[in-house]
């Protein structure tokens, strides 16, 4: 992915990511509820996320269609992350990560559930 | 009032406050320069015409009779646009003729409005996508300082500094990276902004723009705008620490941390160069207590300042070269043939001599002296 998502095309993105796709109309109605924005705001920011590449438009009733997965997203982030903050290398972040003594017991069976999958 | 004339007061005026402002700014409270300005402003925005012997202007008057008062304003005048270019006016409406540099004013006019309109709309599209903040601290902060009108707390990936939006449903905008935990920090940062929006401090910039899209031609206006914005930061950022009770150095640390932490990017308005944050820390260590002695020097200021400068010539000769700068700019464009009809635009007709057979020949008053009784 080559363009970067603001904050606000996120939430736009999130909207399609979680509910399928959906016509221009019940994206806004989603997003005046839940974030108090106008529904020229998010059409405004449908539309910069179609500059973007993010969402394809199709005619009955501009429905939207989310042209990037989430996972897509994640990835994005997590490598800038990575490089940007960690010094490129995968393993310093996830110190980080269990060095922050917030994982429940859940989680760490999870966690090496992941690393036997991946031996 | 002609424009110009409203224009060359105004400037003068400002540079004063420049002066006294360059001498005085941290020894009187900073509300002495806001109520400056605010006088400035008057002075460039409302046509009035205030005499007083004390005036600078009567200064100026006694001191060279002949080039007095109104002849600051005529050395002002355009030259003449010869009568071949000017399209013949009708005599009965003389009013109505529209020089060269009233079109020319106007476009610039239209320019910088449709400039900061412009700039304006950017901002607010970019603030519309602005996110909630779902914060406890935040939540309590809102409670604990209500206000007549709504204030909301949002914050947005693409600010880099907070800021302060809109008059009636005021919102106070605070960059996504802000650390949330730092309650420290955030309690002067928003104190800070509840300053602005109780000052309505978003329709003073407003009226800054208006009065520099008026004298957009006068570089002394362009200056009052950069100084002003200062001064109304400056003022808030004196009366936070009053308000946390003279804390100077911790809210000048939490101010250096924050420019520290700002990113690169462009921020969409208001932002300060490294001049004027040095300025806002500088005033902010240099903040004391307002003691009776500070008032009265404040106020002295502010009286003296506007007397001598706000205030315009004390005999009857102004108005009348009021009348004749406006006249002769609108005669400029007259062709000759209106010259009987030049007679008819002076207004006060109190002692003046006009010669019309120069006017005619379409040469102005500037190198020209008027003896008036």
């Amino acid at each position: 992915m080559d363009v970067k998502l603001f904050d606000s095309e996120l939430k736009v993105m999130d909207v399609l990511w979680k509910k399928g796709d959906l016509p221009a109309k019940e994206i806004a109605k989603a997003l005046t509820n839940e974030l108090g924005w106008n529904v020229n705001t998010t059409y405004t920011l449908i539309k910069r996320c179609m500059k973007k590449g993010a969402i394809a438009r199709s005619e009955p009733g501009f429905l939207c269609h989310a042209l990037i997965a989430k996972s897509a997203v994640q990835e994005a982030e997590t490598d800038e992350l990575i490089n940007k903050i960690y010094d490129g290398s995968a393993d310093k972040l996830f110190a980080a990560l269990l060095g922050r003594k917030k994982l429940s017991s859940e989680q760490i069976e999870k966690l090496k559930q992941i690393v036997g999958e991946l031996e | 009032m002609s424009l110009l004339q409203m224009s060359v007061t105004g400037a003068v005026m400002i540079s004063a406050i420049a002066v006294i402002r360059a001498l005085a700014i941290y020894r009187v409270p900073k509300k002495t320069f806001l109520a400056l300005w605010g006088v400035a402003l008057v002075r460039l925005l409302i046509p009035f015409s205030l005499p007083s012997g004390l005036s600078i202007y009567s200064l100026l008057k006694r001191e060279t009779p002949a080039l007095a008062g109104g002849a600051a304003a005529v050395r002002l005048l355009p030259p003449a646009v010869s009568p071949g270019q000017a399209a013949p006016r009708p005599i009965a409406a003389p009013a109505a003729a529209v020089s060269v540099w009233e079109i020319l004013w106007a476009a610039g006019l239209i320019l910088c409005a449709a400039f900061f309109a412009a700039s304006y709309w950017r901002c607010y599209r970019e603030f519309q996508t602005s996110l909630p903040v779902e914060n406890d601290f935040c939540r309590r902060w809102l409670r604990a300082h209500p206000l007549r009108r709504t204030v909301s707390i949002r914050q947005s990936d693409r600010v880099s500094s907070p800021l302060t939006f809109g008059a009636l449903r005021p919102v106070i905008l605070l960059p996504r990276k802000t650390d949330w935990e730092n309650e420290h920090a955030l309690q002067y940062v928003l104190e800070h902004e509840l300053v602005h929006i109780r000052r309505f401090d978003t329709v003073s910039k407003l009226l800054l723009i208006a009065a520099v899209c008026v004298h957009w031609f006068n570089p002394l206006v362009w200056a009052m705008y950069v100084l002003a914005n200062r001064d109304m930061e400056l003022s808030c950022d004196e009366t936070v620490v009053r308000r946390f009770g003279g804390a100077r150095a911790d809210y000048a640390n939490v101010l250096i941390h924050m420019e520290e932490t700002k990113r690169g990017f462009a921020p969409l308005c208001n932002h300060f160069s490294t001049n004027a944050i040095e300025e806002r820390i500088t005033a902010i260590m240099k903040t004391r207590k307002t003691t009776l002695v500070s008032l009265a020097v404040a106020a002295a200021l502010v009286a003296g300042t506007t007397t001598v400068f706000a205030t315009s010539a004390k005999n009857e000769e102004h108005s009348a070269s009021a009348a004749f700068v406006s006249a002769a700019v609108e005669s400029s464009a007259e062709s000759a043939a209106s010259a009987a009809g030049t007679m008819e635009t002076f207004q006060t007709g109190e002692g003046l001599k006009p010669d019309t057979e120069y006017l005619a020949a379409g040469i102005t008053a500037q190198e020209n002296t008027w003896y008036y009784q």
